[in-house]
């Protein structure tokens, strides 16, 4: 049981390097800024499990963005209602209304598309600034947290020796 | 590529996306069912509930069983069964959001079927609207008047008496008008003024007379000033007298009125607690009123309940204005057709009992995006030789909706109806045949206007109530039973809140004749047992006042005692 546990761990935080963990991060905020299932969130399912990301990145990004994609409700409402009213996009959008396929991904409602246009404009930045983030991170402050008497304590526990027999792992990268 | 891409995710992938599927599939049933039951419950104010849902995907379509729609004022009856309803999706408009439901069909369909158990809601508390609603519409339905007989003492128990009112008000103006003229009496010339009179006028015509002329002369002048003097006392008596004989005027009118107050108190009463002939002015109304009244406030709730459903008037136009957090808004852009969010192009529709089938056709939830009115038609010659429905709910102009419904029934036959059923009476139609009835309804807005002419024969009335010697129902029956064939008018006028009914018959007449006799009996026996409770329990009161003119006639007396003084002092 506790080798399975630790298995599923390994498979969680396998990937680990700072751009693989933005990665996941970026893809999460896709997830949750767009808060009802389309296509692009069996989409985005897809390439978060085929694509070299860090899992658990992904599901603790995608809790806090949702969090923030409350929030931010107003903001997609307002930005997705302008896209979708623009004069001069309103062709495309009739093209797209008239196709069955496009109404999967709901491209039509007003927070799907602002939360859409909102990730799209943040996913560059939130890229770079998480890498940085990670890599200090892991130069300050990990080294600090493995000080700790908690940190101690995991580090002695069973499950602990037995991931790192799974996983290989010998300390923090 | 390798270093990018995870292979075994693609496995992880697939087993997710056919584990989401396979739970989607056996859970979807019970989830359309619990949704049809929730909706339902919430749209009818009572419990709906569904025996099984089935979702099919090849063709796309559902099916769902044993329907049952409570009846919210009758929690034991179901308002509305179905055994199955069927409906066929068109998969394209399905995946664009919209439901159209390209072919429906509902059997086994039944109205006001008894339910096992109570499709009650637990209760809540009606909100302000809802009571002003409830009070508006507490007007709107035929009254009857009371049927029951109270007794004279009973009633005036809890009436007050005007004759009581005016014998008392009588009785202080007359001991009033006494004290006003004993005060005024005392300030008047009394026999010993008058005596004083006398004494000067005696010495002046005996005393010295040794003045010569002009002493004569200032006696002369003496005896006029004298004669003024009682003249002025009298003429003061005689006003007073004057002044009491007006004052008893009036206050013997008043008695004289208040004598006739028992006659007025007890026809007052008599109009108030009787059966008023003014009551059965529409004697078709008083046996037909309560059970058509019943059907149009039936027919209008469902209506008013059903209708945004059925002709789409939740929606206010293309886009919603308001939005909860996190669902945002659908835009709606121009494409090739505009299709509702809900479209069932034909539904066919077949009852479970009488034979009865029909179609409904276009019901959508925006009809002027369709550009097509919903309409409906049906017909059957099982229950009846021929009974045919047919109407339209139009909202293609949102600024002029209306919706119409005719029909027409043929040697339909009735058996067992009940038409009044109240604890003190009720009336029912033992057997019937309406040879032919034909109606038309019109809503426009909120203006509603239904006529409905019906005749009928082989009538057979049954009137029963609740006190053996009830007279109203021994005259109902006895009108009633000379009654086979008769001709009904129905109609509503006015709005959909407050809805003004009625009804017109042949035996109006017959009715109104036997019943007008019999309630101006019972009213003249009502009221003369009133006068007379009345006159016994005020005799007292009138007596005391009558007592009360002694007074004013001793004054009277006494001034007339006075006069007669005065007028004998006075020289001549």
């Amino acid at each position: 049981m506790i080798t399975l546990l630790a298995k599923l761990l390994k498979a969680l935080n396998a990937e680990a390097a700072p751009g693989q963990i933005s990665a996941a991060l970026c893809l999460a905020m896709f997830f949750a800024f767009m808060p009802m299932l389309t296509l692009q969130h069996v989409l985005l399912l897809l390439l978060v499990l085929v694509l070299r990301v860090n899992i658990t990145g992904f599901i603790l990004g995608w809790l806090i963005f949702s969090v923030l994609s409350f929030l931010l409700d107003p903001l997609f409402h307002r930005v997705g209602m302008a896209v979708l009213s623009a004069d001069g996009l309103s062709g495309f959008w009739s093209l797209l209304y008239g196709s069955g396929f496009w109404h999967l991904t709901r491209f039509n409602n007003t927070i799907v598309m602002g939360g859409l246009i909102v990730s799209l404009v943040c996913v560059l930045p939130v890229y770079f600034g998480c890498n940085a983030l990670i890599r200090r991170y892991r130069t300050h402050v990990m080294t600090w947290i493995e000080k700790t008497r908690i940190a101690q304590m995991v580090k002695g526990s069973r499950i602990y020796s037995v991931y790192k027999t799974v996983s290989g792992w010998r300390g923090a990268v | 590529m390798t270093r990018l891409i995870r292979w075994p995710g693609l496995v992880a992938f697939a087993v997710i996306v056919a584990l989401v599927a396979g739970v989607w599939y056996i859970a979807v049933d019970y989830f359309i069912k619990f949704a049809v039951q929730s909706a339902g419950t919430k749209a009818v104010g009572a419990r709906v509930e569904l025996a099984s849902a089935d979702l099919s995907l090849f063709p796309l379509g559902l099916e769902l069983s044993g329907l049952q729609v409570t009846n919210p004022k009758k929690p034991m009856r179901n308002a509305f069964v179905a055994d199955r309803i069927r409906m066929n999706f068109h998969t394209g408009d399905l995946i664009r959001g919209k439901t159209v439901i390209e072919d429906m069909s509902v059997n086994g369909v039944g109205f006001d079927k008894p339910r096992e158990t109570s499709g009650a809601l637990p209760e809540k508390k009606p909100t302000a609207e809802e009571k002003a609603a409830e009070e508006q519409k507490s007007g709107s339905g035929f009254k009857l008047p009371s049927l029951s007989m109270e007794s004279p003492r009973e009633i005036l128990e809890k009436e007050n008496l005007a004759t009581v009112e005016a014998a008392k008000t009588l009785q202080d103006d007359v001991a009033s008008a006494r004290q006003g003229f004993e005060t005024r009496l005392e300030n008047l010339p009394d026999k010993e003024t008058f005596e004083k009179h006398r004494q000067r006028l005696k010495e002046l015509r005996s005393g010295d007379k040794s003045g010569g002329l002009l002493g004569a002369a200032g006696k002369v002048k003496e005896v006029r000033e004298v004669k003024e003097d009682i003249q002025a006392d009298l003429a003061a008596l005689r006003q007073a007298k004057k002044d009491l004989g007006q004052t008893r005027s009036d206050l013997q009118n008043r008695l004289a009125d208040l004598k006739q107050a028992p006659t007025r108190d007890a026809a007052r009463l008599a109009e108030k607690y009787s059966l008023s002939p003014k009551g059965i002015a529409n004697a078709s109304a008083l046996v037909f009123g309560p059970k058509y009244a019943g059907w149009v406030e039936t027919g209008l709730t469902w209506y008013q309940r059903l209708a945004p459903y059925a002709a789409g008037m939740a929606r206010s136009g293309p886009e919603k204005e308001k939005r909860t957090r996190g669902e945002g808004v659908n835009v709606e852009f121009a494409s090739g057709r505009s299709v509702p969010e809900y479209w069932i192009k034909t539904a066919k529709v077949s009852m479970a009992e009488g034979g009865m089938s029909g179609d409904i056709r276009d019901l959508s939830s925006d009809q002027a995006a369709l550009g097509q009115p919903m309409k409906f038609a049906f017909s059957g010659s099982e229950a009846a030789e021929s009974l045919k429905i047919q109407g339209r709910m139009d909202r293609t102009k949102p600024g002029s909706p209306e919706d119409v419904a005719e029909f027409e029934i043929q040697q339909y036959p009735l058996k067992g109806f009940s038409l009044l059923d109240r604890p003190d009476l009720s009336i029912s139609m033992e057997s019937a045949r309406v040879k032919t009835a034909t109606g038309d309804i019109r809503i426009a807005g909120k203006e509603l206007a239904a006529d409905i002419r019906a005749g009928l024969d082989s009538a057979g009335f049954a009137v029963s109530a609740e006190k053996a010697d009830g007279f109203l129902a021994k005259a109902l029956a006895d009108a009633l039973g000379d009654v086979s064939a008769f001709d009904l008018t129905a109609r509503v006028r006015g709005s959909l809140q407050q809805p003004e009914i009625g009804l017109e018959s042949g035996i109006d007449n017959a009715l109104k004749a036997a019943l007008k006799k019999t309630i101006d009996r019972q009213r003249a026996e009502l009221e003369t047992s009133l006068r007379q409770t009345i006159s016994e329990q005020t005799k007292g009161q009138i007596q005391d006042v009558q007592g009360g003119f002694s007074g004013l006639d001793a004054i009277e007396q006494k001034l007339q005692q006075r006069l007669n003084v005065g007028t004998e002092v006075m020289p001549g």
